[in-house]
């Protein structure tokens, strides 16, 4: 689940794979835009097949965050 | 006011019931998803339920204050029309907010009753309030066809609170009345026009700009209304509805940007798109527009009809105005501030200057009081609720001081400089403004970041690189001597220093100056 996440964040936000951690956060280290997760939801729904409620997003602060909330 | 460009004329509201009553024809006002399917709600069906609904607040509540707090759907419209339109007061509030905000701002404003959207978030149950669902809307429709609402409109009275988001201290609650925000409709609306045809409704209603200007403006010129229910879906919406207008903030003019350039690149024609440009840019000159032709696979992406995108709300750079000029996006840049709701100009459709905010609207008096920009028209708010003393330091002989600095040119258009609470005073009596200077080095491409600041009397200007010039005090150091040598003395900057890490920011990814070490 791990490298899947990742490597949707490194294709959608274009970002190096090697410069996205598990502990990195969405805002502060990798500079995304709150604009810019509204897109990742968006690429996770498509992979994963499910809905992400919108109030739910904000709770996405690091990589691990997404990561355990689609693992639920 | 310059003769080639004269107000447009339209008639005059002095209320919200006057603004409904306008068009009461099968023409679409909303439209919006529901499970997939396409829900329209013609101008006549808008104006029957927002009667009924008032017939129904208006036996409930009498003189109450009603928060609204949701995600935008018709819904919440209709609510808003069904509160103000009965004598009551609305009170919308930020959706994402927590709930202990959420219960400080609804006791700051007297609200006991909340009308919540459920499906947006269940967890709005916790709240110690009287609780209304806005799913419910049919029901309240129902029990206001057994009353009829007495309340006869008073336009001075206080009839919504909207809460300012400031980057420092408590959120204030902006008191305006019908009066107020009837008269703005009319004002933004005497300096622009929209091509006839559609909008798509995407900033937060609980913002004077996503309510007012986005919502209530187009309803006023008789547009349809097209209501996103998610930002998820916002580039869809676009394809689907074809807007003519958009009103946006910064931020997604950055995210269209962004987008774009990511398409290209996608499809390794992001090359080709830089020449195209150039290209066209240069036939612009002399007066050839291929603009249409060259770049439609890029404006099909908003639709293909987009016209117009007004933007306000914070400072856009100049830089994405060129740009989506270049590819045939008219960008109108605009100013606003809740507390005069909120629009005081906007760049015009067919009259614009570059680093301006706008031509300043019909029937609002402006005078520049110490380089502060300060306006009166029946625009401006009856105060802020219950902060007496708040109201009293920004309404002088009602005149609105906005805390932001500018000035006005023969053309009546208006600049901004910066915020008045960030001068800088030297020990000389010198003012300076920090915006202006950041403004001009965050141009080099090595600032990624800056902030200036006085310290001993002195300006500093604190910097966090781009990557590849962390560190490179050489760099900035030549930077800076090069910035010195146009400026007077006084207004040289003495020091730079460097920062490995990005500034401390707000919820709006707004700089935090008062964490910054000046003085």
């Amino acid at each position: 689940m791990e490298e899947k996440v990742i490597n949707i964040i490194s294709s959608v936000c274009e970002i190096d794979k090697k410069d996205i951690k598990l502990d990195s956060n969405l805002i502060n280290d990798l500079e995304l835009e709150s604009l810019d997760v509204v897109d990742l939801v968006v690429a996770f729904e498509k992979e994963f097949n499910i809905k992400i409620d919108d109030k739910d997003i904000k709770q996405f602060q690091t990589v691990e965050d997404i990561v355990k909330y689609l693992e639920k | 006011m310059n003769k080639e460009y004269p107000f447009y004329e339209h008639i005059k509201i002095n209320n919200l019931l006057e603004l409904i009553e306008l068009k009461k024809d099968d023409d679409i006002a909303f439209s919006y998803k529901e499970s997939d399917k396409i829900i329209k709600k013609s101008y006549k069906d808008f104006y029957n339920e927002a009667i009924l609904l008032s017939n129904y607040f208006y036996n409930k509540y009498n003189n109450k204050h009603i928060a609204l707090i949701g995600n935008n759907t018709y819904n919440w419209i209709l609510t808003y029309f069904g509160i103000v339109l009965s004598g009551n007061v609305a009170v919308p509030i930020d959706k994402d907010y927590d709930l202990d905000l959420i219960t400080k701002l609804c006791k700051n404003s007297d609200v006991k009753d909340i009308y919540y959207s459920y499906d947006y978030n269940s967890s709005y149950e916790e709240l110690k309030f009287n609780l209304n669902k806005l799913e419910d809307v049919n029901k309240y429709l129902d029990e206001g066809k057994k009353y009829s609402n007495k309340y006869k409109i008073d336009n001075d009275k206080l009839c919504t609170i909207f809460f300012t988001s400031g980057t420092t201290g408590a959120n204030k609650g902006v008191m305006l009345s019908q009066k107020n925000i009837a008269c703005n409709i009319y004002q933004a609306s005497s300096i622009f026009k929209p091509d006839i045809g559609s909008t798509v409704s995407i900033l937060p209603y609980h913002h004077a700009f996503g309510l007012i200007t986005a919502v209530f403006k187009p309803f006023y010129y008789g547009m349809e209304i097209y209501i996103n229910y998610s930002l998820k879906y916002i580039m869809e919406d676009l394809k689907e509805i074809k807007p003519t207008t958009l009103f946006v903030v910064p931020t997604f003019i950055e995210m269209f940007y962004k987008q774009i350039w990511k398409t290209a690149r996608r499809s390794k024609k992001d090359k080709t798109l830089s020449k195209l440009i150039k290209i066209s840019n240069l036939l612009l000159k002399v007066k050839i527009d291929i603009r249409k032709k060259l770049f439609k696979s890029i404006t099909d992406s908003f639709g293909g009809n987009l016209s117009y995108i007004i933007c306000g709300g914070a400072y856009l750079d100049q830089k994405y105005i060129d740009w989506f000029y270049s590819i045939g996006i008219n960008i109108l840049n605009g100013y606003g501030i809740t507390e005069a709701a909120p629009v005081l100009g906007v760049n015009r459709n067919n009259f614009r200057k570059r680093g301006s905010v706008g031509h300043i609207v019909k029937d609002l008096e402006v005078k520049i009081v110490s380089n502060e920009i300060c306006v009166k028209g029946d625009n401006i708010m009856l105060g802020y609720y219950k902060d007496n003393k708040a109201s009293k330091e920004v309404l002088k002989d009602n005149w609105f001081y906005t805390g932001d600095l500018g000035y006005i040119d023969e053309d009546n258009f208006l600049y901004i400089t910066g915020r008045k609470k960030n001068i800088i005073i030297l020990s000389n009596g010198e003012n300076v403004s920090p915006e202006v200077i950041e403004e001009e080095l965050s141009h080099d491409e090595a600032v990624c970041e800056v902030v200036v600041y006085s310290m001993n009397n002195q300006l500093i200007a604190e910097v966090y690189p781009e990557d590849g010039y962390l560190g490179d005090q050489e760099y900035f150091d030549n930077l800076i001597y090069n910035y010195n040598l146009d400026k007077p003395k006084n207004r040289q900057i003495a020091l730079v220093k460097l920062r490995n890490e990005e500034f401390i920011k707000n919820n709006n990814r707004k700089i935090l100056r008062d964490k910054i070490g000046g003085e």
